[in-house]
């Protein structure tokens, strides 16, 4: 009932806004500050551990519509919720805006808790659809063209992913999430479903040959819909929750292509971010080189990169967000959050990235040395747009108060998360150990060392 | 009395007072309220799935017509004729009332196509129409001579490899499935808006109806699979650079009645996907005739593209899902593919056409 009331918080908050809207930015903070109370309350003290299935926190089921909380979902949830706070200052006075932005992110909502593939399908879907209108309704110059091709690049990525769904279903007769974990496809069968589905995440992620509908978005999209409607990484959440669990020989069959394609990507977006003017495209392109170390990370079979995976997802976009909502408004916040992209030591993008490389280099060192490049390039396209913005000319700072708030708001979480992971770690690790080692896909030797090995790296760099 | 005849009584009966009425007393409202009565009584006759939806499109379709300009009782005999042929079609159990039930249908159309009779235009669409109809019905006949022929029966059974064939050339005429779908753009674009209404809703459901009294056989499943891949990819194609309304429903039909036909090879469930898109198609009409540049019209125009691209919770969206599912568990690799294929070319059709109406009412 609480993950139901997730989701209709925020839609109820959107259309009463809509209605209202000389309340609406009120209206508006109100459900999203309600929605991250609940959440907390949700994973710290839901009652429910009802014992149907131990391992979810918290569930709702109606047929098909099949919600259930775990460490990995509360964790991406509680980040969306924060970058929705976050588009919500920067859209402030724009109460039509607000509408598109609360429905967004009740669909994000819905489509993290999701454990049933045909409700995580229908979520994909409607997700897009305020963003497209979003798009189009208040994007900057070549709007028509960012939102058609955002259309068409996501209902590819949601045909295919509906396509491998009714071929997993024939095969299993299920889409529950739990049931599908027990059940051993035929080779053949499992290989294409899977291929469908890393396809269909690989698009919204996006990797290096699919990734063309982002940058004309990031150019021309309102920023907070690029906030909470891209910056969430809910490609690589796919791939995290669906495609390693459920077909683990798979995905080590497609691992060296990923690499391949993952390899590409972190230098190509690198190079193209370097040579961008636009300093938005410059983070689009940051954004590719960061998802393709991501999905590096993800198919390396190491519990130590998906780690690092998951705590790159919640940093890259924290990161990112803090940039967009900084960018040529505020030197200092500007300067912190491309510190925290380029992988500042001490910042949570260093860590995500320092734990993704270490994982990748037990499995595969070659591509671990590739993704390696991604720092220093990263270094140089980050510091030159710090230049290209601000060196030169006297600059004042233009940001308002409400969004400094949240600046430091942000910062503080990226400090703390580089300073002390351990705390973010414990709270997915576990969830994900337990989902992983049932499956035949053998387990790390230790584990545990390792891990804390790294993390001690982390905490004295 | 039978049941059947128990359903078309009312409106038979309703033709006979609009015409009496038409002669004594010409009110638009009394006619409106006798034509909707017999419908409604129909329905209340109605126990079949096809009859209702039949009905339901035929009230709304007079209601549509009403809004846009004030209609006489002529228009709405026509209507009422056009009804019955339809009831007639769905409810023959052999091959000479359906082809009467098929003209029962169709003749009236010539007549609500050309209405407005001082637009050349409604005149050049209703000439289109009636020779490719007046064609199509000839194949129809001669098929269904041959398929009685064969094995001796006027039974509705697809007993003869030509003959269905034959037949199927002047069903696809109707349901404007490619390659007969060539009438589609221009019949629809010209008419008045409420008979295209009628044309994409009731006569689709009838014929749809008579296709799901007979059962593919081995003879015609090939080329029927050819024919609903063709139009699936046709009417995609062609959705994708229309700026007309009219004519862009006209082409999105085509690549509906190509999943339709997907529905009845594989065997998936027809009835529901068919609602659906007679529930969206009728939403879409009516905001059309009724204020499409509205803030509210826009809002109704927008969710119906969205239903009609197949956007989940919307009801197009489960109909396809239930197609998806029974071609692919029955091995319609080709079916299958094509399908999702065509969804995803009309998707930049249907996204241009809801940008369009988007940006028009936020400008407005």
């Amino acid at each position: 009932m609480i993950l139901l009331l997730l989701l209709i918080i925020p839609l109820l908050g959107g259309v009463l806004g809509l209605l209202w809207q000389r309340r609406a930015s009120s209206l508006s903070a109100f459900s999203i500050a309600s929605v991250f109370a609940l959440t907390l309350y949700a994973y710290f003290w839901g009652e429910s551990r009802t014992g149907l299935e131990d391992f979810w926190l918290l569930e709702f089921k109606a047929d098909w519509f099949y919600l259930g909380l775990d460490g990995l979902s509360f964790v991406l949830l509680l980040t969306s919720e924060i970058m929705a706070g976050l588009a919500l200052v920067l859209s402030f006075d724009k109460p039509k805006e607000q509408f598109f932005l609360l429905t967004t992110v009740s669909g994000l909502i819905g489509l993290l808790l999701s454990i049933d593939l045909l409700s995580f399908f229908v979520f994909w879907e409607l997700m897009l659809v305020p963003v497209y209108f979003w798009v189009l309704l208040y994007g900057k110059e070549r709007k028509i063209f960012a939102a058609l091709q955002f259309i068409i690049f996501t209902q590819l990525s949601g045909l295919i992913l509906l396509a491998s769904i009714i071929a997993l279903f024939n095969y299993t007769g299920t889409l529950d999430i739990n049931q599908l974990s027990g059940i051993q496809l035929p080779a053949g069968p499992e290989f294409w479903i899977a291929s469908g589905f890393t396809l269909a995440f690989l698009i919204k992620l996006p990797a290096f040959p699919l990734h063309t509908w982002m940058p004309s978005l990031f150019r021309d999209a309102p920023i907070p819909a690029i906030l909470v409607g891209l910056l969430i990484k809910t490609g690589a959440y796919g791939l995290l929750r669906f495609v390693l669990p459920l077909f683990p020989q798979s995905a080590q069959v497609l691992a060296p292509f990923m690499m391949f394609l993952g390899g590409i990507g972190v230098i190509y977006g690198a190079v193209l971010a370097f040579s961008q003017k636009n300093p938005r495209k410059v983070l689009a392109f940051s954004t590719l080189s960061h998802a393709s170390l991501m999905l590096m990370g993800l198919f390396s079979n190491n519990l130590l990169a998906l780690s690092g995976v998951i705590v790159l997802i919640l940093t890259h976009a924290l990161a990112s967000a803090g940039l967009f909502v900084a960018l040529e408004a505020h030197f200092g916040f500007s300067l912190f959050f491309a510190m925290a992209l380029l992988g500042l030591p001490g910042l949570g993008n260093f860590v995500g990235e320092l734990l993704l490389l270490f994982g990748l280099f037990q499995q595969h060192p070659w591509a671990a040395m590739i993704g390696a490049t991604s720092l220093v390039l990263g270094a140089a396209y980050m510091l030159r747009l710090i230049i290209q913005l601000y060196y030169g000319s006297a600059t004042t700072n233009s940001l308002k108060k409400s969004p400094v708030l949240a600046c430091t708001g942000v910062a503080m979480i990226l400090l703390w998360i580089g300073l002390s992971p351990a705390p973010l770690l414990d709270l997915v690790v576990p969830t994900w150990k337990d989902e992983n080692t049932e499956p035949s896909q053998e387990p790390e030797p230790e584990p545990g060392p390792g891990e804390e090995l790294s993390l001690e790296g982390a905490g004295n760099a | 009395m039978t049941a059947f005849e128990w359903l078309l009584a009312p409106i038979a009966l309703g033709i006979t007072v609009l015409l009496l009425q038409a002669a004594f007393a010409r009110s638009n409202r009394a006619s409106l309220a006798i034509s909707v009565l017999s419908l409604v009584t129909s329905y209340y006759w109605g126990h079949n799935y096809f009859d209702q939806l039949i009905l339901i499109s035929s009230v709304a379709v007079i209601f549509f017509a009403c809004l846009k300009e004030g209609s006489s009782e002529e228009f709405k005999i026509l209507i009422l004729l056009s009804t019955l042929g339809a009831l007639t079609c769905i409810h023959s159990d052999n091959w000479m009332n359906l082809f009467v039930g098929i003209e029962l249908l169709t003749l009236p159309i010539y007549g609500l196509i050309a209405w407005d009779a001082h637009n050349s235009k409604n005149i050049q669409a209703a000439i289109k129409y009636l020779v490719l109809a007046g064609g199509s019905s000839a194949f129809l006949l001669l098929g269904m001579a041959f398929l009685y022929a064969e094995p001796g029966s006027m039974a509705l059974q697809l007993g003869s490899a030509k003959g269905s064939l034959l037949l199927f050339v002047g069903i696809g005429f109707k349901l404007s499935l490619a390659p007969f779908h060539l009438w589609t753009g221009d019949v629809y674009e010209d008419a008045p808006l409420p008979v295209t209404g009628f044309l994409a809703t009731v006569s689709k459901i009838a014929l749809v109806g008579v296709l799901v009294h007979v059962n593919p056989t081995q003879a015609v499943t090939p080329v029927l699979s050819a024919m609903a891949i063709l139009s699936m990819i046709a009417g995609s194609l062609l959705t994708l650079r229309q700026q007309n309304m009219s004519r862009f429903l006209g082409y999105s039909s085509i690549a509906h009645m190509g999943y339709i036909l997907v529905a009845w090879l594989v065997g998936g469930n027809i009835g529901f996907y068919l609602a659906a898109y007679t529930v969206t198609l009728l939403l879409i009409f009516w905001m059309l005739s009724w204020n499409p540049e509205s803030k509210a019209g826009s809002l109704g125009l927008v969710f119906g593209f969205l239903s009609l691209m197949g956007l989940p919770i919307l009801p197009i969206f489960w109909g396809k899902y239930q197609i998806l599912l029974t071609a692919f568990s029955s091995e319609h690799w080709w079916l299958f593919g094509v399908f999702v294929f065509s969804s995803l070319i009309g998707v930049y059709g249907y996204a241009r056409l809801i940008a369009r109406v988007c940006l028009r009412s936020v400008q407005a």
